[in-house]
């Protein structure tokens, strides 16, 4: 199966009340979201530095299909504080309603994957897993070929 | 034997009799018909044939050499009837009259709903006049485009922007000027279009011009207006061209398409176009105008858009990323707010703690020029705040939020471009560097004004 390196829209940032462990590994592990918004979200997959976001219509897609590698649950959200400014440019719109995407899934092997170390693009997802995001938007995301290896469920 | 087997004998030889004799009359090869059918048929096939008697295989060419003759007359022999041969041909279209510009699609449209069959080549090979090969050539879906790869969105976006930013480029680069209201005389001069004894009329004309310009800006942008009313009153900031005595401007599209924004005066003149900046005078007031006729009012006006002249101070704890108002930081202290502005850079390490001006304020402090469309800039720092809480000690908070170090990026044009390419690259960065050395942060930053400063208010990187 191939696989896909893929780099959602980086629309936030770790909160002050995320709880988060040691900032300089790569992935960070995320014990408890805060998720900042710094400006106003277009696709309906972010990243908030390896706390992924997905839409309520998003995550409740996700539940429905027998993708391996994630799991979702409440996200607690925040604001930057000058997020304003962009919200003004969208007072006829409203913000979606946003659920945690956690990764749980090793990169190669599952539908969802993180890979470890310091990688541009660390999401990694399956083939099938990209054909089901791109029914939403994904327009500010990157896509790249994964080239690393592709495991085997014996790793 | 009984009658009634003779009679199914004599039926059944009949019957051989009759199926022999149709043989004979319409399926036999030597039969006179078929004769002369194939007689035509082979006479069709072979028309084009080359036999050792034809002219051209027997006779040399004007100024043809002996191998190229003899090169020539072996092409022949290889393929002496005339076989098709796909490697010889270029195109698909360059078939006989009516098929030049024809294209046979081998491939269905990708978005067909159903794999359609593959074409026969005598289907694919020109003359294309036949109905039958015209009507095997419609598809059942239409053909769409693919759907836009992110780089190519990518240099759309560019596109787009700077496009936009050229569009307002004029105007704000003329005020973004460190003394802008005090400077360009000629300039201004001729965007006010009264000649050059106009600034004569008093020391105190050219703020007056200038004052009236960067109000009316300000005036139309204060207004709570729409995204698309923004838009079109930012128009009114900008050159208008019109023909020569005309009143009505001429429209973008044109301006565009002329490539007005980039002649010279003269160049105007020669296609009887002028340039104009008169609206944005029609919004001039005896009271805006004294507002911008000294640092006071500059001040007020920045007021406005919640600017402070001079930058007030903010505090920024160590490890954390985001400034917070003096109020805040004397309560996490424990002390009052004039306690903790006495206190100096010393004390202030011992509480982990730096005082800086408010970013926001020390941007438009340090242009003032831009301050009349402040609430169309988004004030951002080319260093990101992150860095503060995950590299602490790599950067001071001073510098991150020095001026030379922020940016301004036009909210209309880039809510989603800026937030795109900007934020990614540095999120991919950030990924890659989990211990960035100053000079990896600067390189990027660097890197970042080379490719987007131009869009930038003031330009980086240029």
């Amino acid at each position: 199966m191939r696989f896909f390196a893929i780099a959602p829209e980086a629309a936030g940032d770790l909160g002050n009340n995320c709880k988060h462990g040691d900032l300089k590994e790569r992935p960070v592990k995320i014990y408890q979201s805060d998720f900042e918004f710094q400006f106003w979200p277009h696709d309906d997959l972010l990243d908030g530095f390896y706390t992924y976001a997905c839409t309520e219509e998003m995550a409740n897609e996700l539940s429905q299909t027998s993708f391996t590698g994630f799991e979702l649950d409440n996200l607690n959200i925040s604001f930057e504080e000058r997020f304003h400014e962009w919200a003004e440019l969208h007072k006829d719109e409203k913000l979606p309603e946003f659920k945690w995407l956690k990764i749980t899934g090793r990169a190669g092997l599952d539908d969802f994957g993180e890979l470890p170390g310091p990688v541009a693009k660390s999401l990694v997802i399956s083939e099938r897993a990209l054909q089901f995001l791109k029914k939403f938007k994904l327009a500010h995301c990157g896509i790249e070929t994964y080239t690393g290896q592709e495991l085997s469920a014996a790793g | 034997m009984t009658e009634v087997q003779k009679q199914a004998d004599q039926a059944e030889q009949k019957s051989i009799t009759k199926t022999a004799e149709a043989v004979k009359e319409g399926g036999v090869i030597a039969g006179q018909p078929n004769q002369e059918v194939h007689g035509k048929a082979f006479e069709l096939a072979h028309q084009n044939d080359k036999t050792l008697s034809e002219p051209d295989m027997i006779a040399m060419n004007d100024g043809e050499t002996v191998a190229q003759y003899n090169a020539r007359v072996a092409q022949i022999q290889a393929n002496r009837f005339g076989f098709y041969d796909s490697a010889q041909e270029k195109t698909n279209d360059a078939g006989s009259a009516g098929a030049g510009g024809t294209k046979v699609h081998e491939h269905p449209a990708k978005q067909a709903l159903e794999p359609l069959p593959v074409l026969s080549p005598p289907i694919q090979k020109p003359p294309f006049d036949s109905h039958v090969k015209a009507n095997v050539q419609i598809t059942n879906v239409p053909e769409v485009s693919e759907a836009v790869q992110q780089e190519v969105l990518g240099q759309y976006a560019e596109a787009v922007l700077e496009n936009a930013a050229a569009a307002v480029r004029q105007v704000e680069n003329h005020l973004a000027q460190p003394n802008a209201i005090n400077s360009d005389f000629q300039k201004i001069g001729r965007w006010v279009s009264e000649g050059p004894g106009h600034f004569a009329q008093s020391p105190e004309q050219l703020n007056k011009d200038v004052s009236a310009v960067a109000t009316g800006a300000m005036e139309e942008i204060d207004k709570p207006l729409s995204v698309d009313e923004r838009a079109k009153k930012a128009g009114m900031l900008l050159p208008m061209f019109f023909f020569e005595g005309g009143k009505e401007p001429i429209n973008p599209e044109t301006i565009d398409q002329l490539g007005l924004e980039a002649m010279s005066e003269a160049e105007l003149k020669a296609l009887g176009i002028e340039k104009r900046v008169e609206q944005i005078l029609e919004t001039e007031t005896g009271e805006t105008v004294e507002a911008l006729e000294s640092s006071e009012g500059l001040a007020k006006l920045a007021k406005k858009f919640g600017i402070n002249m001079p930058p007030k101070d903010t505090y920024v704890f160590a490890g954390e990323k985001d400034a917070i108002s003096a109020e805040a930081a004397s309560r996490r202290l424990g002390i009052t707010k004039e306690e903790l502005a006495k206190l100096d850079e010393t004390a202030l390490v011992g509480e982990n703690l730096e005082r800086v001006p408010d970013y926001r304020d020390a941007f438009f402090n340090a242009n003032p020029g831009l301050i009349p469309i402040a609430d169309r800039l988004y004030v951002h720092h080319s260093i990101p705040k992150w860095i503060l809480k995950e590299q602490p000690g790599l950067f001071a908070a001073t510098e991150i939020n020095s001026p030379e170090m922020l940016r301004g990026i036009y909210k209309g044009v880039n809510d989603e471009l800026h937030n795109s390419l900007i934020h990614s690259a540095w999120r991919e960065f950030r990924k890659q560097h989990p211990m960035p050395t100053r000079s990896d942060v600067l390189d990027m930053v660097e890197s970042l004004d080379v490719k987007y400063g131009h869009l930038f208010a003031p330009e980086e990187g240029i």
